[in-house]
């Protein structure tokens, strides 16, 4: 479980965000919040967050569009959904811009932990992963090297 | 200069990082702590195996290199490694008679 990870509340009601920097910051992840799309984008420009828990609805953008910024300019960041309207058409949009979980306000706080960890391990996962894809390439490349030399020295 | 190679190389990861340093060694003859005074030949060896990816790792070490050393990294799509190296040991001697290794 990645407990040194950052994480970004995008969310207009600033008890919310008081709530969410609280909960997150007990246990243990650096919590940044913002209350607007502008100023998520801005700071996601500026420094890395592993995760952002975005509200569907912002006074300057929709939350789902801001996904799709946040697509474009972080795809590494896991990208949660927050709404306190839960509709199928809600949630089928968030997933086809891109979001990876999805949480009901009023939040059961076990719930959106949970959720933050299940995407915080997808994202060690794939990271992990494409490592072992580099480190596959650089071996593969370095035996190709071995072997054009040795051609070379066998053809001098 | 080797702190600088290391974060630079953890780029791609740690695993990525340590395969570099191998085979570095054992296809390319040059050992960990030998890098800093070959550094050309530590830069073909990473052409060799990177081909066009590798100014990507140089610009990354040479980042870490200046941040280390307190000094300004300007971003410039005309990025010599070496050269780069070079002007930190310049710039970074007469302050006060700093090492880059």
């Amino acid at each position: 479980m990645n407990r040194n990870a950052r994480i970004l509340a995008v969310d207009d009601d600033e008890n919310i965000r008081k709530v969410i920097v609280a909960i997150l910051e007990d246990e243990g992840y650096t919590v940044e919040s913002v209350g607007t799309a502008k100023e998520a984008i801005e700071k996601s420009k500026r420094k890395f967050y592993n995760l952002a828990l975005i509200d569907i609805r912002l006074p300057d953008m929709e939350g789902i569009q801001l996904l799709t910024k946040f697509k474009e300019t972080t795809p590494r960041m896991r990208k949660v959904i927050i709404t306190g309207y839960p509709t199928l058409q809600n949630a089928v949009d968030a997933v086809n811009k891109g979001a990876d979980a999805y949480i009901v306000k009023p939040f059961d706080v076990k719930k959106v932990l949970k959720t933050i960890q299940e995407q915080l391990s997808k994202q060690q996962t794939e990271k992990e992963y494409s490592q072992e894809r580099v480190a596959e390439f650089i071996e593969a490349r370095v035996r190709e090297l071995d072997m054009e030399k040795e051609a070379s020295h066998s053809s001098n | 200069m080797l702190a600088a190679i290391e974060e630079g190389l953890s780029s791609l990861g740690d695993s990525p990082k340590d395969a570099i340093f191998y085979h570095l060694e054992s296809s390319f003859q040059l050992k960990k702590e030998d890098i800093p005074s070959n550094l050309t030949q530590f830069k073909q060896a990473l052409e060799r195996i990177f081909g066009p990816g590798a100014p990507y790792l140089e610009k990354a070490i040479t980042k870490s290199l200046y941040g280390k050393l307190g000094l300004d990294f300007k971003d410039e799509k005309t990025n010599d490694f070496i050269d780069s190296a070079h002007d930190a040991r310049r710039r970074i001697k007469p302050a006060g008679e700093v090492k880059i290794e």
